[in-house]
């Protein structure tokens, strides 16, 4: 710092308190034990922090672990022999259909289901009288549904 | 400050302590991590170094509907630490509070008892301190040691396993009275012990026992899929280094380096838990009506090969496999693969579609089926007997519906002896079928070469050789698939741990047997089998398409025929000119219990095919078929459309 050196100026002695060395020795003291401490505390953290991965590691094997044994008591008692043998305690009287029962529909479902719409829909319309008895039948919509 | 405090040689003095503090400690540095350091490091690595196996899960084997027939979970062991009580105990002075203590424990302990549903006594007995003597040279922990220097056993095993959520409420502290040494919170009995372990369980028990297979109890698979599939099953365990505490502990903040567990792939079959149940309640009522030595049948696609249900007669628990008693070992043999047996007349198809595919007959060609004797290559041979009389001279289709020994063997003779056995190796005949899933014979099918004179009159209608019930599922497969050899698989899909699917198993037709159009003819000829006038009116389905073919075959045992042991067999599929499903029903020595005392594959085996193939008609929507395109049964019999 030339310019210091060099002048007279009073702040020369201030210069050389600020860096004293009991402040110097003070500040370093102050650092290193900042620093310590630091480093403690950041390791405190990570052990808690793997403690508690740990802990949730623990928590999720035993979840899937009673996950695994609910899954087979599920599975279980989904089985034919025990879903017959609760139909028999139940007396639900459950039984497969066999060939007679079904009534098998030969058109695709689409044309079905559409049918079926359109039947519900002209149920609403009715044939208007014919004027003269040489005109044809008109088809006239009466009470037309809102859509 | 004095000037007393301040001499030089208080402070000499001083500095020489701490001079030779620091030498001290630097010394002591210097002797452990430099002299002695290998030693020391090998002593905290030993001690402190964990290396904690991450075990991977086993996969699960699924039926084609993601039904689970094959899980992986754990379950705990229970023992009792005897010595447990009095560690607890030094942790307290003698006095009123470690009173306080023991009676609090003993509380505890007829809680645990209760819910373990012992006796008070019985548990007590458990929690009798034993010690062993100690081995010479064994290193023992000081508090693993009695007094008197004998070993402390800590271990009492009385319990092979319970469920999880069942030691989740053994170690529950709320389930327990609370303890003398904190009232505000509550442990579960001192000294109670759980191992846990991996267990395979098989949640349908028994079902499709055969193709599943199981793992003992080692983790080592033994049969089926468990052991054809161990590769994709198994996955691959991780582990974790890290240090470990006193006791033994993981202390995670320690770990360095981590390989995860890759878990297990599963399985996907194209069994369908559905059918195999229908199939396996049949194979019981066979078992119970019939009492056969053992019973098989089959259910696959013929379009693609793909199994839905193989099951055996007699059969084991999978969840049991080690309390099969060492004389019903053989129930656990996949009969289905591993066995061969004679297959009686169900073999005529392969004569017929030989002599149809090379265009040597029609279904309307005729054949004396009278006589007794036939000119073949230079020589006489005489033709096996017929088990029915026929009036007139039968068509190929009536050889085949009237299952005609002396009319197989004619058609066996228009191929001539080598491609006669060239058309029953195309069948897959003599050689394995490649089904995954355990051991597998070739059956027994000798070349020309090695036949005697009457081979080629017996051959054809089943005798002479051997198959398994596979190969004769797959070769009828051969007709109802269109001409192809496919391969009978039963994996379908391999999945990852996450349900994505890695690979998939497609239709793997193995050659060309027979054209098309001969397979439609077959087909149509079989029809006449399980009608009015065929063998097995019993298989027919009013409003269905059936077709199939009846066998009865003396059993040939230590070189000798059994005359009143017979083989009952029908093998078929349907609708006959749209197949969806093929059925091997084969009875092996049903004869005691059957009508007459003969085991016929009509009396025995067909009404099991149609009682399953009516099952399977509303379940797996299958269409009724009205009738084959183009000609009728009468019209290739001969006579008119």
């Amino acid at each position: 710092m030339p310019t210091l050196v060099r002048s007279r100026s009073p702040f020369r002695l201030r210069t050389r308190a600020f860096i004293h060395p009991l402040l110097l020795a003070g500040l370093t003291l102050t650092f290193t034990g900042a620093t310590g401490l630091g480093v403690v505390w950041a390791r405190q953290q990570i052990t808690a922090t793997a403690v508690r991965t740990q802990g949730d590691e623990r928590q999720l094997a035993q979840t899937e672990r009673s996950l695994a044994e609910l899954n087979t008591v599920l599975t279980a008692e989904q089985t034919t022999p025990m879903l017959e043998r609760r139909n028999a305690e139940w007396q639900l009287g459950l039984v497969p259909p066999r060939e007679p029962q079904l009534v098998r529909v030969a058109a695709a479902d689409e044309r079905r289901f559409a049918a079926l719409r359109d039947a519900a829909f002209l149920a609403d319309f009715r044939p208007a009288t014919p004027v003269a008895s040489s005109a044809p039948a008109l088809h006239l919509a009466v009470n037309l549904p809102r859509r | 400050m004095s000037r007393g405090f301040s001499s030089s040689h208080r402070l000499s003095l001083l500095a020489a302590f701490a001079l030779a503090g620091f030498g001290l400690v630097g010394g002591q540095l210097l002797r452990l991590q430099v002299f002695n350091r290998a030693v020391r490091l090998a002593e905290i690595n030993r001690t402190r170094d964990a290396v904690v196996v991450v075990p991977a899960r086993r996969g699960d084997i699924l039926d084609a509907r993601g039904d689970t027939l094959a899980t992986s979970r754990t379950k705990v062991a229970l023992a009792i630490d005897p010595w447990a009580l009095d560690d607890l105990l030094a942790t307290e002075k003698p006095g009123p509070r470690q009173e306080q203590l023991r009676r609090a424990e003993l509380e505890k302990r007829a809680t645990l008892a209760l819910l373990l549903g012992m006796s008070a006594a019985e548990l007590d007995l458990l929690y009798a301190p034993v010690s062993r003597d100690r081995q010479p040279g064994e290193k023992v922990d000081a508090r693993n040691l009695t007094a008197n220097g004998r070993v402390k056993i800590r271990f009492v095993k009385f319990n092979d396993g319970v469920e999880e959520s069942f030691y989740a409420r053994l170690t529950d502290g709320n389930n327990y009275p609370s303890s003398g040494k904190n009232n505000s919170t509550s442990t579960p009995a001192a000294g109670l012990v759980g191992e846990r372990y991996s267990v395979r369980t098989y949640p349908h028990g028994q079902l499709a026992a055969h193709v599943v297979g199981y793992i003992n109890r080692d983790e080592h698979p033994v049969t089926g899929m468990e052991q054809f599939a161990d590769f994709y099953l198994r996955g691959a365990d991780g582990w974790r280094e890290s240090d470990k505490d006193g006791r033994g502990r993981e202390l995670a903040q320690f770990r360095t380096r981590e390989a995860p567990a890759a878990d297990g792939w599963s399985v996907m079959l194209s069994l369908d838990a559905m059918v195999q149940n229908i199939v396996e309640q049949e194979l019981a009522g066979l078992g119970k009506k019939f009492e056969p030595a053992s019973a098989t049948i089959i259910v696959s696609d013929p379009r693609t090969g793909f199994i839905l249900a193989l099951g055996n007669y007699p059969t084991f628990n999978l969840n049991e496999y080690n309390q099969v008693p060492r004389a019903a070992l053989a129930s656990m043999k996949n009969i289905a693969a591993t066995d061969s047996y004679e297959p009686g007349s169900v073999f005529k198809i392969v004569a017929a579609s030989g002599a149809l595919e090379e265009g040597l007959v029609t279904p309307a060609s005729i054949f004396d089926c009278s006589i007794e004797k036939i000119d073949y290559a230079g020589r006489v041979r005489s033709l096996p007997r017929e088990d029915h009389t026929f009036d007139h001279p039968l068509s190929v289709a009536e050889i085949i519906s009237h299952s005609s020994n002396r009319g197989a063997a004619q058609l066996a003779m228009r191929l001539g002896d080598q491609r006669f056995y060239d058309y029953a190796r195309a069948f897959g005949f003599g050689q394995r079928t490649g089904f995954p899933g355990g051991p597998e014979v070739n059956g027994d099918l000798k070349p020309p070469n090695k036949w005697d004179g009457l081979t080629i009159t017996r051959m054809p209608m089943g005798q002479s050789v051997a198959v398994t019930v596979l190969q004769m599922h797959q070769a009828m497969g051969v007709i109802a698939s269109g001409g192809e050899l496919l391969r009978p698989q039963v994996v379908r899909q391999i999945r990852d741990a996450a349900g994505a699917v890695i690979y998939r198993f497609e239709r793997t037709p193995v050659h060309r047997v027979v054209s098309a159009r001969t397979a439609q003819t077959m087909a149509q000829l079989l029809m006449g089998v399980a009608s009015s006038e065929g063998t097995a009116p019993e298989a027919a389905i009013p409003g269905f398409e059936v077709a199939g073919k009846t066998g009865t075959a003396q059993k040939f045992q230590d070189g000798k025929i059994w005359e009143h042991h017979h083989v009952a067999s029908f093998v078929g599929f349907f609708p006959a000119s749209r197949p969806q499903v093929a059925i091997s029903v084969i009875v092996d020595d049903a004869d005691a219990h059957a009508p007459g005392g003969v085991a016929y594959g009509a009396k025995v085996a067909a009404p099991a095919f149609r009682r399953i193939a009516e099952q399977l008609i509303p379940y797996l929507d299958i269409k009724p078929v009205t009738a084959l395109s183009g000609v009728s049964l009468s019209a290739l019999a001969g006579g008119r459309p």
